[in-house]
């Protein structure tokens, strides 16, 4: 069940009234209401992989507990291991064996010895990325006395299942996430506002922008050869923006869904086209995913405190580590090395925090300097997300080359005037709305409340439009 | 929670009030019935898919307009011919293609597929009865509704416009001609994934028997008629299954099988489409089958 389908358009109201008008009398109730839910909503997509996510949940509960109440700690890291290695070993097999298993038997030709690898003809299952870490951080968190193993089975089970965040995030924490499942959660008019609003937000990108961005982008994308270097580079913008839309889109519905029903869920995205260097940009992009691989890995590893050489080689770690995690491909590795490169120079010269505050806080417009930086970033990241796009390597490199032809002086061939007016009307809204959670939080605050409603009708309008085919989400196969 | 409950409700009242204020306008302004009126000469009426489209010019077949279009399953063509015939009493004869590719499975994709729902649904939407829209909404409902509400707003542009003679100005199919030659005719040259008919499409037939029987219903001539193809175009793989459905459920239909036409390669623009130049001669031939001596089409 996808957030942008007509199945979701009506399970979340029918949810929604079972949370707040039947199962209102506790939270365990509605616990328990949000459990079967989200099981549902899961078991919409294959009911076979539920199993493996119910496996998953009572794996990481039961060791959690057993560390808890281990005597000794090589009882306790016995646990954490057992827990760590299924986790992995489930992760392994159903995303990286066959990339392993051709990648070595590629690498064995090379040398003449001919491999014919086993492969596993399996579909990932969707979302395993997202509840595995939310099943590794809490079992971490726990090993390394952070947070008390959780007693009760269901809250446990939401925290792991909950159904916006199920499938592709944001990652939540244990310490976030489980306290707000065990209290009593009350209706709040301004949050669920701001939930509508930023739904009505993410659809929107995911809908008006992403997909007709798709549209574009897998035109250009899938017959490179034909098109001139400047259409190339249009072909890259178009799925920076396919890519930003389809995924804040969908964590902006998580978030505004989760709202609805009380629960807030980490921020994943803050305008990370308006970064100033590749740091401040990957301190805006998928968030979640960053702070997890920060706190559970790079830290861990020695952080920065171990001199240059410590920071460049967990930077290269964390990034190498965090490109695999979004696919088991050479272009996910190399899109993750590109961003270690480029970032790099802020490492090694200790400028990685020097824009903290989002761009040109209280000012309509950037400077010069800062509107330049933003430029360059903004570049550097679309050149990166060629190779996240492409399907191999080889792809990537002749696209590139394409690119820096004669052509790329030509007047792109592929000019769609709607889509470049959508795109202007989209980066002007989230401009103003960039010092907010989400770009229309605070909106057309000071507007008449009849012209506030007429922006929000032509925005439903309009995903009402351009609701072409259903696209999936793009990560979903993460 | 009354406040938020009633104020979702009221942008969902005006999402919905602004839908059904647009279906309405849409099904009383699209095809209204002084824009579907047809010249009192006029007394066939040509259906089909590209065949048709691309075969018969009727600036040589008199009394003729050529409603064909491309990808058109018989679905939309039964609602479209409904409401022409409707509006234009002085209809005697019906030609309906009827070719090989119209039994095939693949059929079902130009039924209810994404993108054919979205370009059908726009052009025929609103002359769908009950029954279709439940048909189409059960095999495809996310197709259905998206291409419905595409359709709501690409077609508020047409409201305001003048429709006049809307048939005629080629709005519900037209001849398409073409001056494209086809490349490299071989007569050997057979596709061979054309070898096998995987299954029929049911409904593609089914609304076809619809077709047929509300025009015999208006006592009007019915014939199905199968337009010529270039002998390199193989129909082997599904003629047996093709004849043996025109006997059984079209054997009260006359049947007019121009398949084999004598027209040279110059005529075709690929294997199963006439040129301009195949059209000029077929529909040359066409209306002297049709106009001249109807004693041609055999039963």
């Amino acid at each position: 069940m996808f957030f942008n389908s007509l199945n979701f358009a009506l399970f979340l109201p029918i949810v929604f009234v079972l949370y707040w008008f039947v199962m209102n009398r506790s939270y365990k109730l509605q616990n328990i209401l949000l459990l079967v839910s989200s099981y549902f909503f899961y078991a919409c997509w294959d009911w076979r992989f539920l199993f493996l996510l119910i496996f998953s949940t009572v794996l990481d509960y039961y060791t959690g507990l057993k560390m808890s109440d281990a005597k000794n700690q090589k009882s306790k890291k016995f646990w954490f291991w057992l827990s760590i290695s299924t986790n992995l070993g489930f992760l392994g097999i159903f995303k990286y064996y066959n990339f392993f298993a051709t990648s070595f038997a590629d690498a064995f030709s090379h040398f003449g010895w001919q491999v014919n690898p086993w492969t596993l003809k399996v579909i990932l299952p969707v979302g395993i990325s997202f509840y595995t870490f939310h099943g590794l951080s809490y079992v971490i968190d726990i090993y390394k006395d952070r947070i008390k193993a959780e007693q009760n089975f269901i809250d446990y089970s939401v925290f792991v299942s909950f159904f916006p965040l199920l499938v592709a995030g944001p990652i939540e924490r244990a310490t976030h996430l489980l306290p707000q499942i065990q209290r009593k959660r009350t209706f709040d008019y301004t949050k669920a506002v701001d939930g509508l609003k930023q739904i009505l937000w993410g659809l929107f990108k995911k809908v008006v922008i992403a997909d007709q961005c798709a549209d574009y982008a897998n035109r250009i994308f899938n017959n490179y050869s034909d098109y001139s270097g400047s259409t190339l580079v249009l072909g890259a913008v178009f799925f920076a923006f396919q890519i930003y839309g389809d995924f804040s889109g969908y964590s902006d519905i998580a978030l505004g869904t989760a709202r609805l029903f009380g629960v807030d869920l980490l921020r994943n995205f803050a305008f990370p086209y308006f970064s100033r260097d590749i740091a401040e940009f990957w301190r805006r992009w998928h968030i979640s995913l960053s702070t997890w691989f920060r706190d559970y890995l790079y830290i861990p590893l020695g952080g920065s405190k171990g001199g240059t050489w410590m920071k460049v080689r967990n930077t290269f770690i964390i990034f190498l580590v965090s490109g695999f995690w979004h696919g088991a491909n050479w272009t996910f590795l190399a899109w993750g090395f590109l961003n270690a490169l480029f970032i790099m120079p802020s490492i090694i010269f200790n400028t990685n925090r020097t824009n903290l505050e989002i761009v040109a806080r209280g000012r309509s417009l950037p400077t010069l300097k800062e509107f330049a930086s933003i430029i360059v970033t903004f570049s550097l990241t679309v050149f990166a997300w060629i190779f996240f796009r492409s399907n191999t390597i080889d792809e990537a490199f002749s696209y590139i080359l394409r690119i820096f032809s004669h052509s790329f002086f030509t007047v792109p061939t592929v000019r769609p005037a709607i889509l470049f007016l959508l795109l202007g009307f989209f980066f002007l809204i989230e401009w103003f709305g960039r010092e907010e959670q989400f770009a229309i939080a605070n909106l057309g605050q000071k507007w008449a409340k009849g012209i506030r409603w007429i922006f929000y009708y032509l925005l439903a309008i309009s995903i009402l439009y351009f609701s072409g085919s259903e696209q999936q989400f793009i990560y979903f196969q993460f | 929670m009354k406040k938020f409950l009633l104020r979702v409700f009221f942008f969902i009242g005006i999402i919905i009030v602004t839908v059904v204020v647009d279906v309405v306008l849409q099904k009383n302004l699209l095809f209204k019935d002084e824009d579907l009126k047809l010249p009192k000469e006029i007394s066939i009426l040509i259906f089909g898919h590209s065949h048709p489209a691309n075969a018969y010019n009727t600036e040589y077949i008199q009394h003729a307009v050529n409603l064909g279009e491309p990808g058109e399953a018989y679905i939309y063509t039964y609602y479209k011919a409904k409401k022409v015939i409707e509006n234009n009493p002085q209809i005697k004869k019906v030609f309906i293609e009827f070719t090989n590719n119209q039994i095939d499975k693949g059929m079902d994709d130009w039924l209810w597929d994404d993108v054919h729902l979205q370009y059908r649904i726009k052009s025929y939407g609103v002359l769908l009865d009950k029954e279709a829209i439940q048909l189409l909404y059960k095999k495809n409902s996310t197709g259905f509704i998206n291409a419905f509400s595409k359709s709501l707003f690409d077609n508020i542009g047409s409201l305001f416009t003048n429709k006049k003679n809307l048939i005629l100005k080629g709005g519900m199919g037209k001849f398409m001609p073409t001056d494209k030659i086809i490349e490299k005719p071989k007569s050997d040259s057979i596709d061979k994934k054309r070898k096998l008919l995987d299954s029929i499409s049911a409904y593609n037939i089914l609304y076809l028997q619809k077709l047929v029987k509300y025009c015999q219903d208006k006592k009007m001539e019915v014939c199905l008629v199968r337009s010529p193809m270039h002998k390199s175009y193989d129909v082997s793989y599904s003629e047996s299954v093709f004849k043996t459905i025109l006997h059984q459920n079209f054997k009260d239909v006359k049947w007019l099988d121009n398949k084999n036409f004598p027209l040279p390669d110059k005529g075709f623009q690929d294997s199963e489409h006439l040129n301009s130049f195949g059209a000029k001669v077929y529909s040359q031939y066409f209306n002297e089958q049709v106009n001249e001596n109807s004693n041609n089409i055999r039963q």
